[in-house]
């Protein structure tokens, strides 16, 4: 079982598999959730070229930088770019979109509900273009 | 002190008292008088080498082997030495969530040893209490697994070791160490994989905005890190291995 840490806007701050040793904020809850850690994990997984959890440095005019995403068992799903919100539809519960690299900036792709998703982990991806 | 007090015999030599006794004396004592020592037998009762605990599967463990530094065990009298990895038998680990017990045991006719469990501490004939762990009711959990035989010359399992969780940008996590003093030492490490099967790297800094900080603080009850508080700068981990704004942490603290 995994156990859900949410703030006290009822996003979703982290997951854990052990509850004991955690000392919540003010205004943070948690629950449980059957899924295994790992399951959980893979709820939402923003990556590129199949590597997740890495800054992606590119450069201006570049290629885009292709973002893959994957929530299983969803036919779409709404994510932020640096706080612009797009839906991206999902085939078997992966789809991806590019981030075009004409303008410099640091752009973090993570979910747009995180009260459904959680951007720590898999769940989030800093692209660097400069 | 002479060693040994006995002396080879020839053939058809009558054996003196006293030669029986010095070769007594010799096996038990190894040549010293009983005030002075205790009998091979009481120094070795507690012996054992190369013991150590891993885990095997949700419900199993097992005692590593290796052939040049096999484990070894004297259980109730007898010299019992493993020729292969001795594994937990499935099915044994089971109900309710408690600490369970591992022992070596003794079978008579047999010099190696296998692995029994309970949930009491209790050693009876023929057993020897080697190591705990923690079974939650689902599965054993990886890091409560102990063997009260480490060596000491190795790194000591760590006092508190929060399993991996994951991180992002803007909060604090605290845990609490229950180490119940400031602990000697603290590690925390990043990986890229929730189960840490990436590289693991030391979080020893990371981006708070665009300034370059460390996160890691402790007292006597907790263990805090602090991420950076803006997503668009590294603020899980910046390091010339890993750069990220979200990954996995695990933390280790020593008393």
């Amino acid at each position: 079982m995994t156990y859900i840490i949410l703030k006290e806007d009822k996003t979703i701050k982290t997951y854990l598999d052990r509850i004991d040793d955690v000392l919540l904020e003010e205004g943070e809850t948690f629950k449980r959730v059957e899924d295994t850690f790992e399951a959980y994990s893979e709820r939402f997984v923003v990556s590129h070229n199949g590597v997740r959890c890495l800054t992606v440095n590119s450069v201006i005019g570049a290629d885009p930088v292709l973002i893959d995403i994957s929530a299983p068992g969803y036919s779409e799903v709404a994510v932020t770019v640096s706080g612009a919100a797009q839906v991206i539809p999902l085939v078997e519960g992966k789809g991806s979109f590019s981030l075009p690299t004409d303008v410099p900036g640091r752009y973090c792709v993570e979910p747009a509900d995180k009260t459904l998703f959680c951007a720590a982990g898999y769940g989030s991806l800093l692209v660097i273009v400069e | 002190m002479t060693y040994p007090l006995s002396s080879e015999v020839t053939s058809g030599q009558p054996t003196a008292a006293d030669h029986y006794n010095n070769l007594r004396k010799d096996a038990l004592y190894l040549g010293n008088s009983q005030a002075d020592s205790l009998s091979v037998k009481g120094f070795l009762n507690r012996h054992q080498e190369h013991m150590n605990l891993a885990y095997l599967s949700s419900n199993r463990v097992k005692v590593t082997f290796d052939a040049n530094k096999p484990p070894t065990i004297y259980i109730n009298g007898c010299l019992l030495q493993a020729t292969a990895e001795v594994d937990l038998a499935a099915g044994l680990i089971s109900g309710d969530a408690a600490t369970w017990y591992i022992f070596a045991v003794r079978t008579a006719g047999s010099t190696v040893f296998t692995l029994s469990c309970n949930t009491s501490a209790t050693e009876s004939t023929d057993q020897r209490l080697i190591g705990e762990l923690y079974w939650d009711g689902s599965t054993i959990k990886k890091t409560t697994i102990k063997c009260y035989f480490e060596l000491a010359a190795k790194i000591p399992p760590a006092d508190y070791d929060s399993g991996w969780f994951a991180a992002a940008y803007n909060c604090t996590y605290t845990k609490a160490h229950s180490i119940g003093s400031i602990p000697r030492l603290v590690v925390v490490y990043y990986s890229s994989s929730s189960t840490g099967t990436s590289e693991w790297v030391v979080l020893t800094v990371l981006q708070n905005n665009s300034a370059v900080q460390s996160p890691i603080g402790f007292d006597s009850s907790s263990i805090f890190i602090q991420t950076g508080a803006v997503n668009t700068y590294n603020a899980a981990i910046y390091s010339t291995r890993v750069q990220s704004n979200s990954g996995y942490y695990r933390i280790f603290a020593w008393a």
